[in-house]
């Protein structure tokens, strides 16, 4: 994995017992979606126009009550293998937080699915002017940075 | 209020700030020496060393009559706790997530569905 993914990506999967039609409705329709997202946050609303270019936007309040909103827009939806997403976090400290995106990707055997989530755009969103260089070595330091914490 | 995270996030979101960066990786500078390498003004660049600065990037240490910059990579670490936090996140968001279909195997949307 090239130091970039490293740094620049989010991945994570789990195994569900349900099919994938089950998975994707409680990732897409509201009034399931706000039964499981609250964790440490509290939902509030979750308005979503899945179709590519529709628009979605969440609601709610952080673990200290502080209000906050995520939007962004759908860029692809094949029903119920993948929905992908741009995510933009409005709240009192991330207001330069840029655009990322998030894709869910469902993959059902014998009536088990596996969903995996990427993040990313982290970088990318950042580098609007396409520089590649600076960013390696940014992204070089940041690595070496992270060895010296973790040795 | 500028949030730290934001301050290091604007100061690499430019191009030339980022090549500072890259110049300043083989040991410290001064701004004139800085400067030579961009076609811009000499007041510039200071400008985009001071934002540098200002996010905690680069460190001025005298020397002599003179002025050095150089690096401090410690804020990039903000970047990594940034992604850490998101990392975290979407772990507890999935395990929410097959917690709730699996108790709930059998709802029925085809209402919610009609209604789009």
């Amino acid at each position: 994995m090239s130091i970039t993914q490293k740094v620049a990506n989010i991945v994570e999967s789990i195994t569900i017992n349900a099919p994938a039609s089950r998975v994707f409705a409680a990732l897409t329709q509201s009034d399931e979606l706000l039964q499981w997202w609250t964790g440490a946050c509290t939902l509030t609303s979750y308005h979503a126009d899945l179709k590519a270019g529709g628009s979605w936007v969440m609601r709610g309040a952080d673990s200290d009550g502080d209000p906050f909103e995520i939007n962004g827009e759908f860029t692809l939806i094949q029903a119920p293998h993948l929905i992908e997403f741009t995510w933009r976090t409005l709240g009192q400290t991330e207001a330069n937080v840029p655009f990322t995106l998030v894709r869910y990707a469902l993959e059902e055997r014998l009536g088990v699915t596996t969903l995996t989530v990427t993040h990313t755009g982290f970088v990318r969103e950042l580098d609007r002017q396409n520089h590649a260089e600076g960013w390696k070595s940014v992204l070089q330091l940041l690595n070496k940075y992270a060895q010296t914490q973790t040795a | 209020m500028t949030h730290p995270q934001n301050m290091v996030f604007k100061a690499l979101a430019d191009p030339t700030r980022r090549e500072i960066l890259s110049l300043l990786r083989s040991g410290g500078s001064s701004v004139g020496d800085i400067a030579v390498n961009f076609q811009m003004s000499r007041p510039a660049v200071s400008k985009h060393l001071r934002q540098l600065r200002e996010a905690g990037l680069i460190i001025d240490r005298p020397v002599g009559t003179a002025r050095i910059c150089e690096l401090n990579p410690e804020p990039l670490e903000l970047i990594d706790i940034w992604l850490s936090e998101y990392r975290v996140f979407w772990k507890n968001q999935l395990s929410r997530l097959k917690a709730h279909v699996e108790a709930n195997q059998h709802v029925n949307h085809s209402k919610s569905r009609q209604h789009r």
